[in-house]
């Protein structure tokens, strides 16, 4: 089990009791929950959704309704043109997937309920992927699900230049070798494409029929729910697809999702049973759950990255001694368990927990590349590398609580240094334009984060290779880049593990970036519900190959 | 000059106001750092140059700001405000109609609870000065105008939902929907009830504020008009307390409240921004949000436009009010 997936409960005292200091401490709760308003913004977006690992509770009851509360209004449920993640989510129960993913971040699990009928057979050195599909799955209308709408899936985002665009633009040709056999050819070989590939499949005949309303007035899938009826802004309603083509159904009867964005209201409905399962825990609110004996929060490690980047660019943090000394600066474990727990975890590599253990990685040691914090000796690198005693370390980062605070404790270690540090919180728009131009005067370290594909070739190539999509900070090593090429065209986990551990020694060795966190991804369950558990990639998980959801 | 031809005078006034609001705003967002495109395809994803540029053409954002200026402003002119980018090609237009019956709701209901506590409680307070009613009224107004609207909506959620579990504090059903698509209604008449219960306290947080602002415009204007030397001789006939309040002295202290309420309208509509997100209701409050946060444009023009033109309304029916009630004040020309 790759999740860190368990309810948590903190205190067990007794309900009368807790009661009276609720009320009797009400005001101090109120305080604390009104000062929740709005939310930690500063989740990457996504890439992905759904599945699990298991809860304890084996209780199945069928029927009944789960309400669900999210923490954003979905607005289009067409899998081909869409951007938010809450839609993403409702897409989820509403569509098959051609791969998903098993317990962990691995979606060549190949598990039952996905619509490929085994893993993928690789061909010509990796560059060719041999995908068969079920002959028996059907969507919502009746009509067979074949290859042909496979293919159309994958095709169309390039042919609309959708948002999909650049996840399959790596497929030169796409072509059907019987009515449930496809075959990919890739522009060069990358077994992680599979994960682009636990793709939501829509049917071709009803989508091209009125491309314009498909996804708002007509939403067809083939999964184990049909969208029975929806309001922008309002609710989501499903009904169990009775006649499901897959081996199960789903255990509740039907569900009402509703967006509920401020994150008290989500709990007080929650609390007083409105609801059976909120998305997005706030930290400010694990104690009110601890205090109620109705709800647990459920939580798993989310496959996403947050660092500080040092500017190689231009100025000081370009001297390797600066940038060890301003790791000096501070306790990375301790900023974290200070400013991000209990909603995220310490991290010591580029690669998030589950995704390192996944990778066989040697996570302790890279741990024992960071120091502990130790001011003299900061001074002294500092000194050794000539900065100039007026220098100011210049600190950014997008909207975000989290990343602000742990931005303005770095700025704290290095003021104890003896250098002037500044932390600044950016909109997102000035952030961009400050990190591209890289300019000394602006940013000498960034705090961001980034939620890729679950593959380590998505995490190093993004914002390590010198030609990465996202790496501002211009961070170059030849050996490094050589690596990450190397991984993508290489087949098969004993070698690609390797090239990649190689090139993760590098990026610590130069101290490119300090690894801070990952966060949590973590829902409120109210405990009229059983078998709920939390995927470290896709959510929510309420029907997969490994938990079937109940509500009493 | 008669009263159409005012209004029709003061509503031709408007028309460069809109303008201005117009030109502010589209200045302003486009001064914006920035790129709608960029969040529209996730701000921490990796798009390619090809996905960015796409959607820039698409969304007409490739052009020089002035070109887009114009082009908008046409479009504004034949009555189409265009089309949102986060919601996927729907018509501004569509998206507002779609939300203003439950701001409207809320802001009237608001300004009902308001106008029916402030008033009676103004008047009270100013005829009962420095005894234990006025008193009262003052700590209530004092209170209402210091704490931020969100925050009272907030407490009220935590107290009467999360304690005591008595009002709904989540979405505002619109009397009119279908019995079907309302949770706990199965008749036309359930689903006005439910729209009265999830009114109430998203009511109370918008409106407190405004409550507690007329209640002191209404106190000291009523104090004013009272001291004055009119009402000195009115009392030296003999005229009865009650009398004099009712027909001497409510009236000529309607003029100042007449202006706060005007003036009000736009508070509350802004105020509405927050209590429709604290209390998860689905109105142009939210969309503003939205749309400021996905820096849709078109939407962000769309809702500002709208919200000024209400504004400017507000002030045209407070002006038409204030000549009502006050015989001194003309509709312009001869006073």
């Amino acid at each position: 089990m790759l999740g860190n997936n368990k309810p948590s409960k903190r205190s067990n005292s007794n309900s009368s009791r807790r009661k009276f200091i609720g009320y009797i401490g009400g005001g101090a709760l109120m305080t604390t929950m009104a000062g929740c308003l709005g939310g930690d913004s500063d989740d990457p977006a996504s890439s992905g959704d759904d599945d699990t690992s298991d809860d304890s509770t084996e209780d199945t009851q069928t029927g009944g309704t789960l309400t669900f509360a999210q923490a954003g209004a979905p607005i289009k449920f067409d899998p081909i043109d869409e951007t938010d993640g809450a839609s993403s989510a409702v897409d989820a129960q509403v569509y098959s997937h051609l791969f998903r993913y098993g317990e962990g971040p691995d979606p060549t699990a190949a598990p039952p309920h996905s619509l490929a009928t085994d893993l993928p057979e690789w061909e010509r050195d990796g560059s060719r992927m041999i995908v068969e599909i079920l002959d028996y799955a059907e969507f919502h209308n009746g009509d067979h699900l074949t290859a042909e709408d496979v293919q159309y899936t994958f095709e169309q985002p390039l042919v609309e230049e959708t948002n999909l665009m650049s996840q399959f633009d790596i497929f030169t040709d796409i072509e059907l070798v019987d009515d449930y056999t496809l075959q990919f050819d890739l522009d060069i070989p990358y077994e992680g494409i599979v994960h682009a590939m636990v793709q939501p499949i829509v049917p071709k005949d009803a989508r091209e029929a009125n491309r314009e309303s498909f996804g708002l007035d007509t939403v067809i899938g083939s999964g184990p729910f049909e969208l029975v009826d929806w309001a922008e802004g309002e609710f989501v309603r499903f009904e169990r697809w009775d006649d499901w083509w897959g081996d199960e159904l789903p255990n509740v009867e039907a569900m009402e999702w509703i967006p509920i964005e401020e994150n008290t209201t989500r709990f007080a409905e929650l609390s007083a049973g409105e609801v059976d399962i909120m998305e997005d825990v706030p930290p400010q609110l694990f104690e009110q759950f601890d205090a109620d004996p109705g709800v647990d929060v459920f939580e798993a490690d989310w496959l996403n990255y947050f660092y500080a980047a040092f500017n190689f660019n231009e100025g000081e943090t370009t001297k390797p001694e600066v940038r060890e000394a301003i790791d000096y600066c501070f306790t990375v474990e301790t900023v974290i368990e200070q400013q991000v727990e209990p909603v995220g975890s310490v991290l010591h590599g580029p690669l998030p927990g589950a995704l390192a253990e996944q990778w066989e990685m040697p996570v302790s040691e890279w741990e024992a590349h960071w120091n502990d914090r130790d001011f003299d000796r900061a001074a002294e690198l500092f000194e050794e590398a000539g900065v100039p005693d007026d220098w100011t370390c210049e600190i950014v980062a997008p909207p975000g609580e989290t990343r602000e605070q742990v931005g303005i404790s770095i700025a704290n270690g290095i003021n104890q240094a003896g250098y002037d540090a500044s932390m600044r919180a950016l909109d997102w728009g000035s952030f961009n334009e400050i990190t591209a131009e890289q300019s000394a005067d602006e940013c000498n370290i960034q705090i961001v984060g980034l939620t890729p594909d679950p593959d380590p070739h998505s995490f190093l190539d993004l914002v390590f290779h010198s030609e990465g999509a996202l790496n501002d900070a211009q961070y170059s090593n030849e050996r490094v880049d050589e690596l990450i090429d190397d991984g993508q065209r290489t087949v098969g986990f004993e070698d690609r593990q390797p090239l990649y551990e190689e090139a993760i020694g590098h990026i610590l060795d130069d101290r490119a970036h300090i690894p801070l966190y990952n966060l949590k991804r973590t829902y409120g369950v109210s405990d009229n519900v059983s078998n709920f558990s939390v995927h470290p990639i896709r959510n929510p998980s309420l029907f997969t190959n490994r938990n079937n959801v109940s509500v009493q | 000059m008669s009263l159409f031809r005012y209004t029709f005078w003061r509503l031709l006034q408007t028309i460069p106001a809109l303008f201005g609001i117009s030109i502010i705003t589209f200045a302003l967002i486009n001064a914006m750092p920035s790129d709608p495109v960029a969040i529209m395809l996730g701000p921490e994803q990796m798009a390619s140059e090809e996905a960015i540029e796409a959607a820039r053409e698409r969304h007409g954002l490739n052009q020089p700001v002035h070109i887009r200026y114009l082009n908008w402003l046409v479009a504004v002119v034949q009555g189409d405000l265009g089309v949102s980018f986060y919601y996927n090609g729907v018509s501004v237009s569509d998206k507002i109609l779609e939300r203003l019956p439950a701001t409207l709701l809320l802001v009237f209901a608001s300004f009902v609870f308001s106008i029916s506590l402030s008033i009676p409680l103004g008047i009270i307070s100013a005829a009962r000065r420095n005894k234990l009613a006025d008193h009262i009224a003052r700590i209530i107004s004092l209170i209402g105008v210091s704490t931020p609207s969100f925050w009272i909506g907030l407490i009220l959620i935590i107290v009467f939902g999360y304690y005591l579990r008595w009002l709904p504090i989540s979405g505002l059903p619109m009397p009119y929907a279908d019995p079907a698509r309302v949770s706990g209604a199965e008749t036309q008449f359930e689903v006005l009830l439910q729209t009265l219960r999830h009114l109430i306290l998203p009511t109370i947080a918008l409106g407190t504020l405004r409550m507690a602002a007329v209640t002191r415009i209404q106190r000291s204007a009523m104090l004013e008009v009272l001291n004055s030397g009119y009402i000195d001789l009115v009392k030296a006939y003999g005229v009865s307390g009650r009398t004099i309040m009712r027909k001497h002295a409510l009236k000529n202290a309607q003029l100042p409240v007449i202006t706060i309420i005007g003036l009000q309208i736009s508070g509350a509509l802004g105020g509405s921004v927050l209590i429709e997100t604290v209390f998860n209701i689905n109105g142009l409050g939210r969309l503003i949000i939205t749309a400021i946060e996905a820096q849709d444009y078109p939407l962000i023009m769309g809702t500002t436009l709208f919200f000024g033109i209400i504004f400017i309304i507000g002030v045209v029916v407070t002006d038409i009010a204030y000549a009502y009630v006050d015989p001194r004040v003309s509709y312009g020309g001869e006073s």
